[in-house]
């Protein structure tokens, strides 16, 4: 029996099939932690319809979702949004050089937009137009900020703000810190958008004392989940999603009006938190 | 044959861009490999009942299919075409001829011993306001007698909500359809509280019903009859542009009419006083507009009735007992089943075992395409009824064109880029695809006379649009 | 009274899907409150506060979900408790889809799609003709996945799609591919050269999967079901779809694959490909077949040939049919011949694809002599019956797949038939396919290997040796990846051969006698 002795391709290839995705936009924070990762940097956290978050092995987040304005100032926007559905919680992520793996699939960052989700150091201010918006704000009716310890909780922010101790921050922020339903609970996100407009009026000298935000950080790593954590420690940091950049930088009455939209539409009631916290601080300091 | 036309070389040169009808699994792997496709969650014709797939089948044939829808583009057209203006307010007596001792109610013909409580209450309160008897015994007696007839709105030109009750002395709102030259008729919505469209039957709601009567009717007709009448259509078409579906949210509609209205009123009276209690009873009353919505969703469908061959929807409404619609293909009859009970958000204290079942002819509004086809236009009313956020809504308008033959020229939905609100049920596509009418709806009490107690959303029975559908196969079948 | 705590660790859902969890837990009879909370220390606070925290929510840290329910008996918290997990499950994908409406007709789903070009139709066979209508009156190209289409309607629906220049592929297309793109069940392979013209779904697959390991890709795969090239049908799409892609810029060479169609049918397939004039090769699978190459057109017998051909068109090399492609043939033969005895002879093939089953009983009976089998128009015989005789069950066909899945999906038919195999004392071979690709079952491979083990083993236990060849359709890129699959079977004791004609001569040759392996190597060196 004469045969041939080449050896047909099929059995040649081995390596089980790719699928690709590209990063779009990613924030710059974040961008610049990985970038000097190299193998297995963490594991899938937890995924969902619209995202998929990522811990790395520093307990700290990265999130993946579609298209549009970064949801937080930890996350990534892929195009092919459909492809982090296969994803499992527990898979291992790595990094290579200007990608990602994840079983099954290559996310390419070589071309990704990098984000500055960062309020600069001095006080930007706010348009009296994003005061009016705030001000007119009806909060949404959260039930856990609505409880007496809710409402007791944010009585306690408001008079930190006013009177600026950092100790009356801290226990503030301790009792908001993991209140209430949901993946960011109702008192992080409120504790979050009071850290934004406390940023951008009085500057990070209130709250980016190292030990506020040390402590608040410490407090958060046992009284909320990973992801309200991820966004306390960004905010005390100065980070923020755009959604909210969008209205604290918005410089007219509509573009305050339409960034107060998008930023209320984000996440189920996260948005809407946030706003309430907004409009907390920017009562104080008035 | 080498030259084959387009859309088969277009396929290749352009890739797959998909409609998937079947097993979901290759939508979700296209949508996985990133190729644009539309999943069709497809079910069995008429969910797999033979008879009515036989029927649809039938009337599928490529003539008659052709035929019916000439006749329901004519019939959209007399609805979309319709040009509902406010003309006047007069006692029923005089605008409609309304007899003395007929009391008119909602929905479909309803025997006195199949009422609902509440439909009976406010009868017996009908009778005593007249003035036929002078306590429920007495009414009842006349009622049991025959000596008071009962008959719906529909057959008299009027629309009622709730309950609906007409009779010959109460006050009614004349809409005429300047496009067909048609009236309808509705009474004037009474407000909240203790009121004859809920079943309450006490003296508060006969005081009210005098006042009615005796001065808001009057100067009401006096201001109307003194101008060029009030453009109802455009009123509609630019209060859902400001987020009424004018079924369970009238409030933009009723600020708009009481714009036009108040210089009318303020010209044709002199009771400073009177005038006052008038515009504090309008201005209070966040669905005063509604029965004005009504009438004129009756002048738009009445000349759409008894046109051979359609198969559009033309009434829709409910007497509590019965839901009942009227086809133009099939004239006055009447398709009833039993009325589903509303789902949706109760006032504290309230819940589902408390709920009248569903009543009222105010889903008239739903034939011409508001209400809870145009639930995308007022995404807070779809909060309200517990059908969600803004998503839903528009979802819910979306499952409404499945069953509907065209939009309406004039009711535009902001938030679906201008499109227009889907118009034209057609019994056909409703029975296909089991995708019954959603009706917006207030809920009322159980018990008469306790009123509103939540809002929700109700689903006309397929039961109706099959015997339709029945009636329609038999009817233009046997033409063909 | 009574309350009943559920801890989820690690269950992350947004704050309205629990607060909807949570009212519909407490619309249930008999609860009282129901709670539905991250473990946060400030929850376990709240939950305090309503007397709700028991001892498993004290425990519950911030990352675990704490369902707690207070109902009036135990029994109706418990149930509560079961009814928690399906509900939130069920809140996942509503929030995913944002509320978005589903279509539920055609004609809503272009509206939602106004430039769609296609309708990929798998709806019951009874309903499938009038989805197709429709969508052909919309303008739309077919995909008719469906089968039980009536032969009427086939005809009548392919004239409606030829009057307006549309495609209607099918009914009882399995694969397709436009313009790259994988339609339905179909394998991961590259976009190239290649056009398709396919009778049959898996002849389809076969000959796209050899194509890819051999480097060449395809342009578009036009499937156009079982009966068009017969004399009903006359070959309408098939004749359309050799137009389209003679008109096609990426379309460097054609081919067609099918059963033998009928004779004037089969004239004007060849009229076409002689007039579009680009290179074609047809593989239409039948007995005795000319294999040669006449003007533009090159004749094959099997569907590997039909890939190796075009691949060897294309490279512009000299190609002939080669029997074997793989080194090391003649001694597994000689390892898988040890154990038989003269009452073992017979060859027994189970497949999950029609072509494939059909292309095997085709070499079988050339080189073995009768088959018997299910398929229509191969060799004839009851496929069941007592004597032994070599068998092909084509177990795709009506009577396997009546209320329940295609074996493609469903391995339980396959594995059934296996075992049955085990226990038959004349089967000396037993041939199987495995066909991976997009829709295919998520693990093939790994359904059937334990029931091979077990067959293997149960022979064993009967003093006989049971030689098991198969083939994978399939490439690296699949979901399921050829290279894993192969290596499955092959740690259950498979001999898996690079494509389906070349695992039926395997077979042939461990089954036939010496007069048989002498025509093979006689062939393999031709």
């Amino acid at each position: 029996m004469s045969l041939d002795l080449r050896t047909p391709a099929s059995t040649r290839e081995s390596s089980p099939g790719h699928r690709r995705a590209r990063v779009l936009r990613i924030g710059a924070a974040v961008a610049d932690r990985l970038s000097g990762d190299a193998g297995t940097i963490g594991r899938v956290h937890s995924v969902f319809g619209r995202a998929l978050n990522i811990e790395t092995l520093d307990g700290r987040l990265l999130t993946l979702h579609g298209p549009g304005p970064l949801r937080a100032p930890f996350a990534a926007v892929i195009d092919r949004l459909a492809l982090l559905r296969a994803q499992r919680p527990g898979a291992p992520v790595a990094v290579e050089p200007g990608r990602l793996r994840l079983p099954g699939l290559t996310l390419e960052w070589g071309g990704a937009t990098r984000v500055e989700c960062t309020i600069p150091g001095p006080p930007p201010g706010l348009h009296r137009s994003v005061v009016d918006i705030l001000r007119a704000f009806d909060p949404r009716r959260a039930p856990a900020l609505d409880t007496p310890r809710g409402v007791a909780a944010r009585a306690a922010l408001s008079a930190a703000i006013v009177s600026g101790a950092p100790r009356a921050l801290v226990s503030a922020a301790r009792a908001l810190l993991g209140l209430g339903e949901g993946l960011t609970p109702a008192g992080d996100d409120c504790l979050v958008g009071a850290l934004a407009v406390v940023r951008a009026i009085a500057g990070p000298a209130m709250v980016g004392a190292p030990a506020v935000a040390r402590v608040v950080a410490h407090e958060a790593l046992h009284r909320t989940t990973a992801l309200g954590r991820e966004f306390v420690i960004e905010a005390l940091a100065g980070r923020f999603s755009e959604p909210v950049l969008g209205l604290l930088r918005a410089r007219s009455a509509d573009a305050a009006a339409a960034a107060a939209r998008a930023l209320a539409g984000l996440g189920a009631t996260s948005g809407a938190d946030t706003l309430t916290g907004m409009r907390l601080a920017c009562g104080a300091f008035a | 044959m080498t030259g084959r036309p387009d859309p088969s070389r277009a396929l290749l040169a352009d890739g797959a861009r998909v409609i998937n009808v079947g097993l979901e699994s290759f939508a979700t792997d296209l949508e996985a490999r990133g190729v644009p496709v539309v999943h069709v969650a497809w079910r069995p014709p008429a969910g797999g009942d033979d008879a009515s797939a036989r029927r649809l089948a039938a009337l599928q044939d490529a003539s008659t299919a052709a035929a019916i829808q000439a006749a329901n583009a004519a019939v959209l057209d007399t609805i979309t075409g319709a040009h509902p203006v406010l003309v006047d307010c007069r006692p029923a007596r005089e605008a409609m001829g309304l007899e003395e001792r007929v009391v008119l109610h909602a929905g479909p013909p309803l025997p006195w011993d199949r009422a609902c409580p509440t439909m009976q209450a406010a009868v017996l309160c009908a009778i005593r306001y007249e003035g036929w008897a002078g306590d429920d015994a007495a009414a009842r007696d006349l009622v049991e007698r025959g000596a008071v007839a009962l008959a719906p709105c529909h057959s008299r030109g009027a629309v009622g909500p709730m309950t609906g009750l007409i009779t010959a002395s109460m006050p009614v709102f004349v809409v005429e359809n300047r496009a067909a030259g048609t009236r309808a008729y509705a009474t004037i919505n009474e407000g909240l509280g203790a009121v004859l469209r809920f079943g309450a039957n006490d003296e508060r709601v006969i005081r009210r019903l005098g006042w009615l009567a005796a001065e808001a009717g009057p100067m009401l007709g006096a201001a109307l009859r003194a101008g060029e009448g009030i453009d109802l259509r455009a009123m509609m078409s630019q209060a859902l542009r400001m987020g009424d579906e004018m079924h369970q949210r009238n409030i933009a509609a009723s600020a708009l009419l009481t714009r036009q209205l108040m210089p009318a009123l303020a010209r044709a009276g002199r009771d400073t006083a009177a005038l006052a209690r008038l515009a504090e009873f309008i201005g209070g009353n966040d669905q005063f507009f509604l029965n004005l919505a009504m009438a004129a969703g009756k002048a738009s469908t009445d000349p759409g009735l008894h046109h051979a061959g359609s198969t559009l929807v033309v009434t829709m409404a409910r007497n509590g007992t019965e839901f009942g619609i009227r086809v133009a293909g099939l004239g006055d009859r009447w398709l009833t089943a039993p009325v589903n009970t509303p789902r949706g958000l109760y006032f504290a204290g309230y819940g589902p075992e408390d709920a009248n079942p569903d009543i009222g002819d105010s889903a008239i509004v739903e034939t011409i395409g508001l209400g809870g086809l145009a639930m995308a236009a007022s995404p807070a009313v779809a909060g309200f009824v517990g059908a969600g956020g803004l998503h839903e809504a528009i979802a819910i308008t979306e499952e409404m064109a499945e069953i509907t033959v065209g939009e309406h020229p004039h009711f535009r939905i902001p938030n679906l880029d201008d499109r227009g609100a889907p118009v034209g049920i057609d019994v056909r596509r409703v029975v296909e695809t089991g995708i019954t009418p959603i009706i917006n709806t207030g809920i009322a009490d159980r018990r008469p006379g306790v009123g509103q107690i939540g809002a929700g959303t109700v689903r006309a029975p397929l039961a109706c649009f099959e015997q339709a559908l029945a009636e329609l196969a038999a009817t233009i079948g046997d033409r063909a | 009274m009574a309350q009943t705590t559920v801890v989820k660790p690690g269950a992350y859902h947004d704050s309205v899907a629990l607060l909807r969890l949570a009212r519909a837990l407490r619309a249930r009879p008999g609860v009282r409150e129901a709670a539905v909370v991250m473990g946060t220390p400030a929850n376990r606070d709240l939950l305090a506060d309503a007397g709700l925290l028991t001892e498993a929510a004290r425990a519950a840290t911030p990352n675990d979900l704490v369902i707690v329910i207070d109902a009036e008996t135990a029994d109706g918290a418990q149930a509560a408790a079961a009814a928690a997990e399906p509900l939130l499950a069920r809140s996942a994908p509503d929030a995913t889809r944002g509320g978005r409406s589903r279509a539920r007709t055609l004609a809503g789903a272009a509206r939602r799609m106004p430039d769609a070009n296609l309708a990929l139709v798998s709806v019951p066979g009874a309903f499938a003709a009038a989805e197709a209508r429709a969508a052909l009156a919309a303008g739309l190209n077919v995909m008719l996945f469906s089968d039980n289409v009536s032969l009427a309607d086939e005809v009548a629906l392919k004239r409606h799609a030829i009057r307006q220049g549309l495609l209607l592929m099918g009914p009882d297309c399995g694969t397709a591919y436009v313009a790259g793109v994988p339609l339905g069940f179909a394998n991961a392979v590259p976009r190239g050269e290649v056009g398709l013209v396919a009778a049959s779904g898996t002849g389809l697959q076969q000959v796209a999967c050899l194509l890819a390991a051999r480097g060449r890709g395809v342009s578009h795969a036009i499937g156009v079901g079982g009966r068009d090239m017969s004399a009903e049908v006359g070959g309408l799409m098939t004749l359309a779809g050799l137009d389209l892609l003679g008109a096609d810029d990426a379309t460097a060479l054609i081919v067609v694959v099918g059963k033998p169609p009928a004779p004037e049918v089969g004239e004007r397939i060849r009229a076409r490909l002689a007039a579009i004039g680009k290179p074609a090769v047809a593989c239409l699978l039948g007995r005795r077949v000319a294999v040669g190459t006449e003007g533009p057109v090159t004749t094959v017998d099997t569907l590997e040939d039909a890939a190796l051909a075009a691949d060897a068109r294309l490279a512009r090399t000299a190609w002939r049919p080669r029997l074997f492609t793989v080194p090391g043939v003649e001694a597994r033969i000689a390892v898988a011949r040890r154990g038989l005895t003269p009452a073992r002879r017979t060859v027994l093939g189970l497949y999950a694809g029609g072509t494939l089953a059909h292309e095997s009983a085709l070499i079988l009976e050339s080189l073995l002599g009768p088959v018997a089998s299910n398929l229509t128009g191969a060799a004839a015989g009851d496929p069941e019956g007592g004597s032994p005789s070599h068998r092909v069950l084509d177990l795709g066909a009506d009577e396997f797949t009546r209320g329940r899945a295609h074996p493609m999906i469903d391995p339980t038919v396959r594995i059934e038939r296996i075992a049955r195999a085990a226990r038959r004392p004349d089967v000396a071979v037993l041939l199987l396919d495995v066909v991976l690709g997009h829709g295919a079952a998520d693990d093939p491979a790994g359904d059937l290997a334990p029931a091979i083990e077990a067959a293997r083993a149960t022979a064993r236990g009967h003093g006989r040796e049971l030689a098991v060849v198969a083939t994978v359709v399939g490439t690296a890129a699949d979901p399921q990846g050829l290279a894993a699959q192969t290596a499955r079977l092959e740690a259950a004791g498979v001999w898996v051969l690079p494509s389906n004609a070349q695992a039926a001569r395997a077979a042939a040759a461990i089954a036939g006698n010496e007069t048989v392996r002498a025509a093979l190597r006689a062939g393999g060196s031709a």
